[in-house]
């Protein structure tokens, strides 16, 4: 039921990524999608909540390819992936983050071969406040110290808009915090890279969802919030960071992407259980190569996300033989 | 034939009571094993740790452990951009080589090396010192009880930070070792004592960290020799000269294991991240323990107590359970919990009960008969609306609403029950004196309800102009700027209405049966006697029902204190331990259900979201058997209906 309200809140919010996402280009040299013969089966993908729609485009290209395949996608977050991936509930396990130590190793102790790891698409992170925000930028320095209570990289405490420089009615008004719920691999992303491994306030509202960390945002102006950008909407707007305060401050477009200037930009990943020298069943193999395909990344521009360029495909593939 | 009539009944009233015994056995059974399942999973928590001693060391690790030197060098490699090496020289100073390695784009590395010593006065003579695993940071202990501490981290040379005396007492100290991540300090001295130590900013020292003593673990009866972190958590391994070993685990400063190696250890080191402590005698021989620690965080002060937690300032209550990185420490305090689902369901009852149980009162005992058989189905049906959907409106559609009319809800509630006594004061003489008002009685309610919402809309228009003139036109930011309490738009009034939207179909719809069975007979009498109707229903038929009442109050705190769906949409989810009723708060059965997908199968947040789902279960079970109790005094004391 809360998946099916958060799958429709998402319809509502893709829409509207599509005006954002047009100006983004795939990378002409990256290979088409050939399809093959005796390609049916079912499909299982447990996993992220950023990669969610993603995941779903992609089996929907990937059924008008191949009818006989059956498809099934259920993203509550990048956590749920490892545990799916070992029990064998899912033969996908989009992730939004690496996995970590221990899940390699629970992994490794059910398969004795660790798991196969396949980039996908580049998603850069981003920071999100209401449309009617007047800010221009913030460093992480600053967004840590907005929403970390430990505040690692060592800014005063800040709480009220002000404090970043923003003027008006909402100077004094307080930071209202939304974020993701612990299951996700945003969440862990951006305490990792943002909060230098700190803990969250206890103010953070933590939601189920990227759509409703976007909707709350949306509906309140004092809000800041977090998510792929990938969910952005009409009601918010991404602010372009830098890395410390005072530094050059980056869009998150693509080619702050590819250049690596966007502080938040990470790649997006499937996982899948591989057993070293034999080949993937045929079903999970294509649908990989579909993904990485001119088509494939021309989904994921659909999506508000960012491709990845044809090299970076050809080193992905690679991971199958 | 009469006889086998009566026969045959007595034979149907025996069979009848024997099924109704066994299901109501039946059902006790499934509690108490669903109760034992759940407890099943969250025992192996309070599990002790077994290390079992390999018979055979293999190569591999002979040679792991060969590679420990821990002597007047400390070497680290740093990955990709080089290595650094610490030496102690004599004139009790440090020497400290850096080798960097940059590369550019095209792949060129260029090494540049860097050579300086660490001349800083010192309190002591440095009789131990630790080079951080990241290499960021240089720590030294002196033989009189001094801590000294360097940043490594910057391109010049190393800065002396600070040093503090650890211990009044000169002790020496003897071992030092970051626990995994770098962020404490273990600290072993020649009493035998290990405590860890980390930067802390004191009140009114501005931003600056200084070290403090934070836990105080198990120690030896022995000087400690050697302290090894765990690469897998943050538990140490602690040594002494006789080869005596302690594992100890930080955050939950428990005693772990305690092995013993049985002759002097030269060098130590974990392997099998973690999973295996591989030790070597001063006799070159070495042995091997296979360790299985399965939860070393837990402990009943870390599930129910205050902890000083690593990078906080003082020791609190926290919930934050996972991270993307391995050297998180988990913070796994159930209190935030527990108190946030005694928040939602206290702040839920006092908006329920009240209205639930006048409802019912007036429900039974005023209105019109034909009318009352229309309301309480009504009500009823209240109770069959999903708890997702009152959730989901609550959060997307009740949230942001009360948002922007917070001082016409407030003015809405002293507002509508003055008006509401007006209305009546106003309709009394009405009612006794004039044809329509005996002809309306039983039906007061329908004209009640014009007047609340034509209040409800009153306190809407007049509370615009009332922000504008007393608060600055925001309330909010009156609240925040002047009193300091943050308006959090997902707080606890939401939770209260909509979760009293979800209790008062139960307790009105139980408490209305109560009060509608207490027989004729007595409200009858009361009447006849002289007693007005509000007496008869206050003083006769309320106390007669009150065992019946009370059971609908605690059925309802029941199921308000399990609720899951409201509670996990309406609000944040943000563990905060605070009355407020302007925040948020996240309770037992939400955070289970938001985290339970995530958690690792056994792992230690998996068996502790079983824990609190115990722990969930037997408040429910405690409160309800205080009240069943409750209730049969109330009965034996007011009656029997």
């Amino acid at each position: 039921m809360l998946k099916k309200s958060v799958l429709a809140l998402c319809a509502t919010v893709c829409m509207a990524t599509v005006a954002h996402a047009e100006k983004v280009q795939v990378d002409a040299k990256l290979p088409t999608y050939k399809a093959t013969s005796g390609v049916s089966g079912n499909l299982s993908s447990i996993g992220s909540d950023t990669l969610n729609n993603l995941m779903t485009y992609w089996a929907e290209g990937f059924k008008k390819k191949y009818p006989n395949v059956n498809i099934q996608i259920e993203g509550k977050g990048s956590s749920t992936a490892p545990p799916a991936l070992i029990a064998g509930t899912a033969q996908l396990g989009p992730m939004s983050r690496p996995m970590k130590g221990k899940e390699i190793e629970d992994f490794e102790k059910k398969y004795g071969y660790k798991p196969t790891k396949v980039g996908v698409a580049l998603d850069s992170l981003a920071v999100f406040v209401n449309k009617d925000n007047p800010i221009k930028s913030l460093s992480l320095d600053e967004v840590d110290a907005i929403f970390s209570k430990t505040r690692k990289r060592g800014l005063p405490e800040i709480t009220t808009w002000q404090q970043v420089g923003v003027g008006g009615a909402l100077a004094a008004k307080p930071i209202s915090l939304f974020g993701r719920n612990s299951a996700s691999g945003t969440y862990g992303y951006f305490k990792e890279h943002t909060l230098k491994n700190g803990d969250y306030k206890n103010t953070v509202k933590e939601q189920p969802g990227s759509a409703s960390v976007v909707e709350g945002v949306a509906k309140d102006i004092a809000a800041i919030g977090y998510s792929g950008i990938g969910y952005a909407t009409s009601g918010v707007k991404a602010v372009p960071l830098s890395d410390k305060k005072d530094g050059t401050v980056y869009e998150a477009n693509y080619a702050n992407v590819l250049s690596g200037k966007y502080p938040l930009a990470r790649m997006l990943y499937i996982y899948v259980a591989k057993k070293p020298g034999q080949p993937l069943p045929k079903v999970t193999e294509e649908f990989l190569k579909f993904a990485l395909s001119k088509e494939g990344q021309q989904i994921v521009v659909k999506d508000g996300y960012d491709p990845l360029p044809a090299s970076a495909a050809a080193e992905q593939l690679k991971a199958l033989k | 034939m009469a006889s086998t009539i009566v026969d045959k009944s007595r034979r149907n009233d025996r069979l009848a009571a024997w099924i109704i015994k066994a299901g109501g056995l039946f059902v006790i059974v499934a509690v108490i094993g669903i109760l034992f399942l759940i407890a099943k999973v969250s025992v192996p928590l309070f599990y002790s740790a077994t290390a079992e001693r390999l018979a055979e060391v293999p190569a591999e690790l002979h040679a792991l452990v060969a590679e420990d030197s821990t002597g007047i060098s400390q070497s680290r490699e740093l990955g990709e951009t080089g290595s650094i090496r610490v030496q102690l020289m004599s004139g009790n100073q440090l020497e400290v080589q850096r080798q960097l390695v940059e590369k550019d784009i095209l792949g060129n590395e260029k090494k540049t090396g860097q050579q300086y010593r660490l001349t800083d006065p010192l309190p002591g003579n440095i009789s131990t010192f630790w080079l951080g695993r990241k290499g960021q940071s240089l720590y030294a202990g002196t033989d009189n009880g001094w801590l000294i501490r360097w940043d490594l981290s910057g391109d010049g040379e190393g800065r002396l930070i600070e040093t503090v005396q650890a211990f009044k007492d000169h002790r020496r100290i003897t071992a030092l070792a970051t626990v995994l991540g770098d962020y404490s300090l273990a600290v072993g001295d020649e009493k035998g004592q290990v405590t860890t130590w980390m930067p802390v900013s004191k009140p009114g020292s501005g931003e600056d960290k200084h070290l403090a003593l934070i836990h105080r673990l198990p120690g030896l009866s022995q000087p400690v020799s050697r302290l090894l972190a765990s690469p897998r958590d943050k538990s140490l391994a602690v040594f002494d000269k006789q080869g005596t070993v302690k594992m100890v685990h930080m955050t939950s400063e428990r005693l772990l294991l305690e092995l013993k190696a049985g002759a002097p250890v030269a060098a130590a080191v974990f392997a099998d991240r973690g999973r295996k402590l591989v030790v070597s005698s001063t006799d070159g021989k070495a042995i091997a323990w296979k360790l299985s620690i399965p939860h070393p965080e837990v402990s009943l002060s870390t599930l129910f107590g205050k902890v000083w937690y690593e990078g906080y300032d003082k020791p609190e209550y926290v919930w934050q359970s996972s991270a993307a990185t391995d050297d998180f420490e988990p913070k796994i305090s159930l209190m935030p919990l527990v108190f946030g689902t005694f928040k939602a369901t206290l702040f839920a009852m006092l908006f329920a009960v009240p209205l639930a149980l006048l409802g019912a009162l007036y429900t039974s005992q005023f209105m019109a008969p034909n009318l009352k058989g229309r309301i309480k189905p009504a009500v009823e049906i209240m109770a069959a609306v999903p708890s997702v959907v009152v959730g989901f409106l609550a959060g997307l559609w009740l949230a942001p609403l009360m948002d922007e009319h917070i001082l016409a809800l407030f003015m809405s509630f002293v507002m509508v029950p003055l008006m509401l006594l007006v209305a009546i004061f106003a309709w009394r003489p009405l009612a006794e004196n004039t044809a329509l008002g005996r002809r309306l009685k039983g039906y007061e309610f329908l004209g009640m309800l014009p007047i609340v919402f034509v209040t409800l809309w009153l306190s809407w228009k007049l509370s615009i102009p009332l922000e504008a003139a007393l608060f600055g036109g925001d309330l909010k930011q009156w609240l925040y700027s002047t009193l300091g309490v943050n308006y959090d738009q997902r707080n606890s009034i939401v939770i209260a209405v909509a979760l009293g939207f979800a209790v008062i179909p139960i307790i009105f719809t139980i408490a209305e049966d109560a009060l509608s069975n207490v027989p004729r007979n007595l409200s009858a009498a009361s009447l006849a006697l002289g007693a007005s109707r509000w007496q008869t229903a206050w003083r006769v038929v309320l106390p007669s029902a009150l065992p019946g009442v009370f059971s609908a109050i605690m059925i309802g705190f029941g199921r308000a204190v399990g609720e899951t769906m409201i509670v996990l949409m309406a609000t944040g989810n943000t563990p905060i331990m605070s009355w407020s009723l302007f925040n948020g708060l996240r309770s037992l059965s939400a955070n289970i259900a938001v985290e339970i997908p995530e958690a690792p199968l056994f792992g230690t947040l998996y068996r502790t979201l079983f824990l609190s789902a115990v722990l969930l279960f037997m408040l429910t079970f405690v409160i309800n058997t205080a009240a069943e109790l409750l209730r049969q005094r109330f009965r034996k004391k007011y009656g029997r209906y």
